[in-house]
């Protein structure tokens, strides 16, 4: 029953018992017309339809800005129903353009269909169904419902396309790739000099080296082959810094997905490990459709606070194949050096890219001396830090999130020798 | 159609209260609903707000009016004409608010169902005032009506049964 038919019924029993107490026959006759509107739901039921709704999603995946197109087709295959009012329930944070409403009459074997766009950040979006809501004309009676129709929706982080990036992991896997391996063999790039052998290819004959030593010279190459790489996106809320609307781990998991595409692109092994709430692990693998096993995990990534994952000294080591290049994207804090430096001892190459919490957050502090010396200390203390991992033979790109990663990478990495 | 309706019964219903009212000696009752039911008749042009909070109170007002000017000693079939007039012009605005745009045979649709509703309950509430005596009625109007009434109450009462099976 609905709010009226509380008011109607109300009224009707007020009058009743003012008529009653009061011993005022017009009263009770005042009544009637009140209880006639407060019985009539009970005496007529409401219509029995049966409803049937399909959604498509096109695309399910999107980019950031990225618009898609749903489609609801609602049937009903029951009775007729006068006034019914159908809303698709919207998962919060997507913007919706056009309406995902419909109210009207639906008659037996009608076939409606809600088109609506939406837009979203990046997130996974999980459209669970439609919310049904009938009623009598007379707006007495009302019967709410929800009908399920789920589907995914899922938002990828932006990505900016990477050019080239200098690794070198210990081992590497057999297949060729675009990695050296410090084994000699088919390749391009110079590795060392032997003697010669017969078989060896006569335009790889060191001609120099062989007047020198009266010798037959051939130059070696290196190997160049496909490498694991593990990426390691740090999810720790303790980290988090937002701005103006912004925030920091959106540029670490913008970061975590252009790594990942580039180093995919270069053929290698590429798993993915989010470190926050917990574990998420993405297992290694290759080409696209790895690609988009990263790219929907790290569209689902969120920010965590767990007590165990409150330091780096718990992360699972034995997911990374040994000696392989590792991937950290981290604000970075001073502890963290420890357990980074523990990785390192282990046998990893590690990468760090670190987005630059002081540059992003040192235009909402008001520009004064304080500021100045505040953000000085900051710089120096993080400085201090990046210097500890860098004397550890850990690879630290300071990056700050207003220009673009790549050029920070090609400028961090350009000078960088293994 | 329906906006109209609301309006009309609103109107009628205002009349009723005035005509009603005064008879207890009450000038400032027949006022005060008459404010009332203006501005529930032009309730379109208020905020949304007030007109979302204007309908419950209205019909409670009006109620109200009604039971005070039959205990003031009005006219009754008067008192209960503007509860009835009250009632529509108040289910009316629901529906005019909740479905503004209504198709015209939804609307036909929803005047049956309320029409047969309020003529049960008015044709009741007068057979009741009619049986204390407060109006006596000739042989043919009341033969009329008793026709009208006998022959509304079959219909509604077969489209049940066809309902049912």
């Amino acid at each position: 029953m609905t709010g009226a038919w509380s008011l109607i019924a109300s009224l009707s029993f007020l009058l009743l018992l003012a008529g009653m107490v009061s011993k005022n026959g017009v009263l009770l006759a005042i009544a009637l017309p009140y209880l006639f509107f407060a019985l009539r739901p009970l005496w007529r039921n409401l219509p029995q339809p049966n409803w049937r709704a399909e959604r498509e999603l096109e695309p399910d995946h999107l980019g950031g800005k990225q618009p898609c197109q749903i489609k609801i087709s609602l049937t009903n295959t029951g009775e007729d129903v006068r006034e019914v009012g159908i809303t698709d329930a919207i998962p919060s944070g997507v913007e919706v353009e056009g309406s995902h409403r419909y109210y009207g009459k639906f008659q037996a074997g009608q076939v409606e269909t809600l088109r609506y766009m939406v837009r979203g950040v990046r997130g996974k979006y999980e459209f669970s169904g439609i919310a049904i809501w009938m009623t009598d004309l007379l707006g007495l009676k009302h019967k709410k419902g929800f009908l399920s129709c789920p589907k995914t929706l899922i938002v990828l982080p932006g990505m900016e396309r990477l050019e080239k990036i200098k690794i070198s992991p210990r081992r590497t896997r057999v297949f060729s790739g675009m990695i050296r391996s410090r084994e000699s063999g088919a390749g391009v790039e110079f590795f060392g000099t032997r003697a010669y052998v017969p078989g060896d290819p006569l335009r790889h004959l060191n001609w120099k080296a062989g007047a020198r030593w009266d010798l037959l010279i051939t130059n070696q190459f290196e190997q160049e082959r496909i490498a694991d790489v593990g990426i390691i996106l740090d999810a720790r809320n303790l980290v988090e810094l937002k701005a103006r609307g912004d925030s920091l781990f959106e540029h670490a998991v913008q970061v975590a997905a252009s790594l990942a595409d580039y180093f995919l692109r270069e053929g290698n092994r590429v798993g993915l490990l989010i470190y926050g709430n917990y574990l998420e692990w993405t297992f290694p693998g290759y080409g696209k459709q790895q690609r988009a096993r990263i790219m929907a995990a790290l569209a689902g990534a969120e920010l965590g606070e767990h007590w165990v994952f409150k330091e780096f000294e718990n992360l699972p080591t034995r997911l990374f194949p040994p000696e392989s290049q590792v991937v950290l994207v981290s604000p970075l804090r001073s502890e963290d050096v420890y357990p980074l430096r523990f990785l390192r001892a282990l046998g990893y190459r590690m990468l760090i890219i670190s987005p630059d919490p002081i540059a992003f957050e040192k235009d909402l502090v008001p520009q004064d001396s304080f500021r100045k010396l505040a953000e000085r200390i900051a710089r120096m203390e993080r400085n201090v830090t990046l210097a500890k991992l860098r004397r550890n033979g850990i690879q630290v790109v300071d990056w700050d999130t207003s220009t673009p990663l790549g050029v920070a990478i090609r400028q961090t990495l350009a000078g960088f020798k293994r | 159609m329906i906006l109209w309706l609301k309006r009309g019964a609103a109107m009628g219903s205002l009349l009723f209260l005035i005509a009603l009212t005064p008879a207890g000696g009450r000038v400032w009752v027949a006022l005060l609903g008459g404010i009332i039911n203006l501005t529930w008749a032009l309730s379109e042009k208020l905020p949304l707000r007030a007109q979302c909070l204007l309908p419950p109170w209205v019909l409670i007002a009006n109620t109200i009016f009604s039971a005070y000017g039959v205990l003031s000693g009005g006219p009754a079939t008067l008192a209960l004409v503007a509860a009835g007039g009250s009632l529509i012009s108040w289910n009316a605005g629901l529906l005019a608010r909740r479905w503004p745009n209504a198709p015209p045979d939804i609307q036909f649709c929803y005047i049956r169902h309320l029409g047969r509703t309020v003529a049960l309950g008015l044709g009741a509430g007068l057979s009741a005032l009619a049986l204390q005596g407060h109006f006596s009625l000739k042989f043919l109007p009341a033969f009329f009506l008793l026709l009208i009434g006998g022959v509304l109450f079959l219909r509604l009462i077969s489209r049940e049964f066809q309902r049912a099976k």
